[in-house]
């Protein structure tokens, strides 16, 4: 070893050295990662590097060097631990915290600098110790005043929020965070001062009492409650490690445990903090919504983490200063959070041995009071962010952002130094042995059950609460992961992600599809194709499993999403978007015999590029272009339903001759009467004298084969028909009354009259396409027959129209709000494959249906 | 590529961490077997100084708290040497480790090369220096006794 750099090495501070250097190394490797982690995001597409954050760490290299510095000239029994321990912390902190947010890194690194340069003073003077327990009670009411201040002074740094801080001009200072350790120089040094021993614990503490009441008074009406619960542990601990009575942690455990019921009942906030404790699932996006995300980011971190700067921690809200735990356990996993809670439990049991070997009773009632004071804070904040305790405002000591927190520890560690130091005379007497060793064991086993937990968050609940709509990283991953596009059976692009890593945009090709393809919005949430093929989308399936779990592990994003393959043809959806226009309906093409879906119309439509902007009014429009009235629309059938009843009727007997009587009803004209006329227009009395031959069984199966009685399975929302059989002749002649369904349902049973009697599911999504084994087929439809080819033939026929490839019904339903049904299909002589079409027209326009149908069957027999 | 080199910074990063908090626990551990053994032996452990520059000088073992090293014939360890004062150095025995101090000599007095200006620990093999001597410090593990305090 190169000694010509230490004049006098003593073993003591060759340890320091070395702890300091491993710590150095450590936050050296943490600020490499740093610097890469933003290319790591993107993949090493480009190459951003953050250097920022290096400020920080040579700050820090600086700070604790000159402090280790100072401290080798000191006397050799000084503790060697907790330099270095107090050093990783707070460094770690320090890159955290620049890592999420730079101007809060400046400041912090300021508050460091300063804090060091303190513990440097401290340390080096002699008989600091002495001089606080000289004006202890000077202190403790200046310290009191101060923070009796704020109430009438006092302010919030971030804007609005509880008013805890002094100051102006960018400065503010937290008078209660030193008054915690105030309070525990002030009674130590007067419990130090009696011999309790013998006199009543009452009239012992008495005194102390009064000056505690005071500081819990002063920090209720601040709603300091985080700081006033720590008040009391520090309080009591403190007694109980001076006294060894049990009956001080009973009557202070039953303090709190009233204080806790008073507060749920009488303060508001107490109430929410609680109720978001107890079942924080209620209310995730309220109350709740901190916890959960911080729930959440330790599941994302799983045990690995992400790496230093390449997770998304700053989802969480206040993630540097209340949450700081949240971040580290995001980056650096369960493996980083139990090095963490190690550090943390050798900075207990140094400051432990520091407290026994104390040569004075002050001595060591202030270093066991200060042990009491760190590890309570610890315990309270990692339990608040890990939902075992109901969430408290105060700092992660060392780590949190935050000036005087920062100042307060470091102070309270150069304390800890200075007693260490002074130990020259043999270890006085200890009459408490046992309460220091209870109090060490219940220290390490709690922070041993924190570790358990976040292993139960970040291992066992980790896949549940990933998975879950409101993580953020969902969205987040979209944004650095190319996703899948979605295209229609020609391989015509409908939506995709435009950009590159780190500023991919979704952007929907064709808009008018809104309906169907849906959208995946951070605040909105997911829907139609988006939501329902998000896990292909999004790479977690049709991926060799071996492929997520590696790029989990290099960047801790899924991997490129696949494409998704629709079956709709986009030359027919257009024709039949354009014409419907501005009208309202819905409206969907279908090849009969696979079951294809090609065209899936529904208007009023929206524009998902512009969600954000139009959102308000989305969610209010009283036309509801939302609802995909294509497959959602829950319409009155009435006459509509004239092919699948002529299909049934001559299924059972051929069709008698066209009754006269019909003719004046129908209003046909004499040298027009017949069963295509009729039928063709949806004339009432005509359905009605076919339908009472079926009343009432064999309607029902009839009902039932052609699939009213159920809804198909499509990766989109599908409304089921509303179908429920009339009781009376009557009743069944009020056909809008007993069958509401929507233009798929419909478009299903009439395929049967296509597709030569037999009966098709609807198909939507065809194939995925998968990076080794290319397009891969998903979900086969299924067909059934439902009456004989010869039949089928029969009925289209019967209702086709002359001249044309193709037969129809136009049919107007409702009283009061009219509709217009448009119902038809290819016949026998096409000789393509079969095409059916059914489409609702949301106005009493037949004329109209009659063109759209022509139109669109042109479009169609002249698009193959 | 940047994956995979990320990738490997984050096991080095773990691995440092965690050499940190190893290495803490391997002092602690030591630290405390050493103060068992001062529990179990109270005495002085004996020191064994041995003259590896110049023949004449024999090797001397002390179980006294205090040695006087120097050119006198009273001190406890006598060297004859003229670089050596007559009252050179001092080993002493508080804390449970040896000390060694310069009693303002003319040609100071070095530990492993190191000047030695104020009191400072002596290990087993270290290398003192009184002017142009060298001496060679051996200190022997304290025997095993039972224990006398707690």
């Amino acid at each position: 070893m190169n000694r010509s750099a230490v004049p006098f090495p003593s073993p003591v501070e060759r340890v320091q050295r070395r702890l300091l250097l491993l710590a150095g190394a450590f936050l050296l490797v943490y600020a490499i990662l740093l610097t890469l982690a933003p290319a790591v995001k993107v993949r090493g597409e480009s190459f951003p590097l953050e250097w920022k954050h290096w400020l920080g760490w040579v700050i820090w290299a600086i700070g604790f060097g000159t402090l280790h510095h100072f401290s080798r000239r000191l006397a050799f029994e000084a503790d060697h631990f907790l330099l270095p321990l107090v050093a990783i912390l707070s460094g770690w902190g320090i890159l955290t915290i620049f890592r999420l947010d730079f101007t809060l890194g400046l400041r912090q690194s300021i508050w460091l600098v300063l804090g060091l340069i303190l513990v440097a003073l401290l340390v080096r003077q002699e008989g600091v110790l002495q001089f606080l327990r000289q004006y202890r009670v000077l202190w403790l009411v200046s310290g009191l005043v101060l923070t009796g201040l704020t109430l009438f002074f006092g302010t919030y740094p971030g804007g609005e929020g509880p008013r805890l801080w002094l100051g102006c001009c960018g400065i503010y200072f937290q008078p209660s965070e030193p008054l915690k350790l105030l309070l525990v120089v002030f009674l130590a040094s007067y419990l130090a001062e009696r011999p309790f021993l013998q006199k009543s614990l009452l009239r012992l503490v008495l005194p102390t009492l009064i000056l505690l009441a005071l500081a819990l008074g002063l920090l209720l009406i601040q709603r300091d409650l985080g700081t006033a619960t720590l008040f009391i542990l520090i309080y009591t601990l403190t007694l109980y490690l001076a006294t060894g009575e049990k009956k001080v942690l009973l009557l202070a455990g039953a303090a709190l445990l009233i204080a806790g019921f008073a507060g749920t009942f009488f303060i508001d906030v107490v109430r929410y903090r609680v109720e978001a404790w107890l079942n924080p699932w209620a209310d995730p996006s309220g109350r709740s919504y901190q916890i959960i995300q911080s729930l959440i980011a330790i599941a994302s971190g799983a045990v690995l983490g992400s790496g230093p700067g390449a997770g998304f921690p700053f989802v969480v809200p206040v993630a540097a200063s209340d949450f700081i735990f949240t971040a580290i356990a995001e980056e650096t996993g369960l493996i980083g959070v139990i090095g963490l809670l190690l550090v943390y439990a050798l900075f207990l049991v140094r400051g432990m041995r520091i407290a026994l070997f104390a040569g004075k009773q002050y001595h060591r009632y202030l270093a066991a009071g200060i042990v009491a004071y760190f590890t309570s804070q610890i315990v309270l904040i990692l339990a608040g962010n890990l939902r075992v305790l109901p969430l408290t405002g105060v700092t992660l000591p060392f780590l949190s952002y935050g000036g005087s927190s920062l100042l307060t520890s470091l102070l309270a560690t150069g304390l800890l130094y200075s007693i260490s130091r002074d130990n020259r005379e043999e270890p006085a007497a200890l009459h408490t042995v046992g309460a220091h060793l209870h109090l060490s064991f219940a220290g390490l086993a709690l922070l041993g059950g924190l570790a358990l937990v976040t292993g139960w968050w970040a291992v066992i609940r980790q896949e549940t609460l990933t998975e879950r709509v409101d993580n953020p990283r969902q969205y987040l991953y979209d944004r650095y992961v190319q996703r899948g596009s979605i295209v229609d059976r020609n391989g015509e692009v409908l939506v995709h992600s435009m950009g590159r890593p780190g500023e991919f945009q979704r952007a929907w090709v064709y808009p008018d599809l809104a309906n169907t393809l849906g959208y995946n919005h951070p605040l909105y949430g997911r829907t139609g194709l988006e939501a329902s093929m998000n896990s292909y989308l999004r790479g977690w399936q049709g991926v060799p499993s071996s492929l997520v779990w590696w790029n989990r592990l290099l960047y801790s994003q899924p991997p490129v999403g696949l494409d998704v393959r629709l079956t709709i043809n986009l030359d027919i959806q257009q024709v039949a978007d354009s014409l419907m226009g501005e009208h309202q309906g819905g409206l969907v093409v279908m090849n009969a015999e696979s079951g294809e879906i090609l065209a899936l119309v529904s208007h009023p439509t929206f524009d998902p590029n512009r969600l954000g902007e139009i959102w308000q009014d989305l969610v209010v429009d009283p036309h509801a272009p939302l609802v995909n009235r294509a497959v959602q629309g829950q319409y009155p059938v009435g006459n509509a339903l004239a092919p699948m009843v002529l299909l049934g009727s001559v299924n059972k007997s051929p069709l008698p001759e066209f009754p006269r009587e019909l003719a004046e009803s129908c209003t046909l004209p004499p040298e027009n009467a017949s069963w295509n006329a009729a039928l063709r227009r949806g004339c009432p009395a005509a359905l009605e004298f076919l339908l009472r031959a079926f009343f009432p069984s064999e309607l029902d199966r009839l009902m039932r084969s052609l699939g009213f009685d159920r809804a198909y399975s499509l990766p989109i929302p599908v409304a089921a028909p509303q179908y429920r059989l009339a009781d009376t002749p009557g009743q069944m002649m009020q056909l809008e009354n007993w069958l509401q369904s929507s233009p798929l349902q419909m478009a299903v049973a009439a395929g049967v009259l296509s597709n030569q009697g037999m009966m098709t599911s609807p198909w939507l999504v065809q194939a995925v396409h998968t990076p080794h084994q290319g397009w891969v087929v998903i979900n086969y439809p299924t067909s059934t027959g439902v009456v004989p080819a010869s039949i089928a033939r029969q009925a289209q026929q019967i209702l086709s129209v002359p001249g044309q490839l193709y037969w129809q019904t136009v049919a107007v339903v409702g009283s009061e709000q009219k509709i217009t049904w448009m119902i038809g299909g290819t016949t026998q002589e096409w000789e393509g494959a079969p095409v059916v079409i059914a489409g609702v027209l949301e106005e009493e326009d037949p004329q109209r249906a009659r063109q759209w149908l022509a139109k669109l069957f042109e479009a169609i027999l002249n698009s193959r | 590529m940047i994956g995979i080199l990320f990738l490997l910074l984050r096991l080095v990063l773990v691995v440092l961490l965690y050499a940190f908090l190893l290495w803490a626990l391997y002092i602690l551990w030591s630290d405390l077997r050493m103060q068992t053994l001062a529990l179990q032996a109270p005495q002085i452990p004996p020191v064994t100084l041995e003259v590896t520059n110049l023949l004449e000088e024999q090797p001397a073992t002390f179980d006294i708290p205090e040695i006087l090293i120097g050119r006198s014939a009273a001190a406890n360890y006598t060297i004859r040497n003229e670089t050596v004062s007559s009252q050179h150095a001092r080993l002493s025995y508080h804390h449970h480790q040896w000390w060694v101090e310069d009693l303002k000599s003319t040609n100071g007095t070095f530990l492993n090369g190191e000047r030695v200006v104020s009191p400072t620990v002596v290990m087993n093999g270290d290398e003192l220096r009184c002017g142009q001597v060298n001496i060679r410090v051996t200190l022997k593990e304290p025997q095993k006794q039972p224990s006398r305090r707690k």
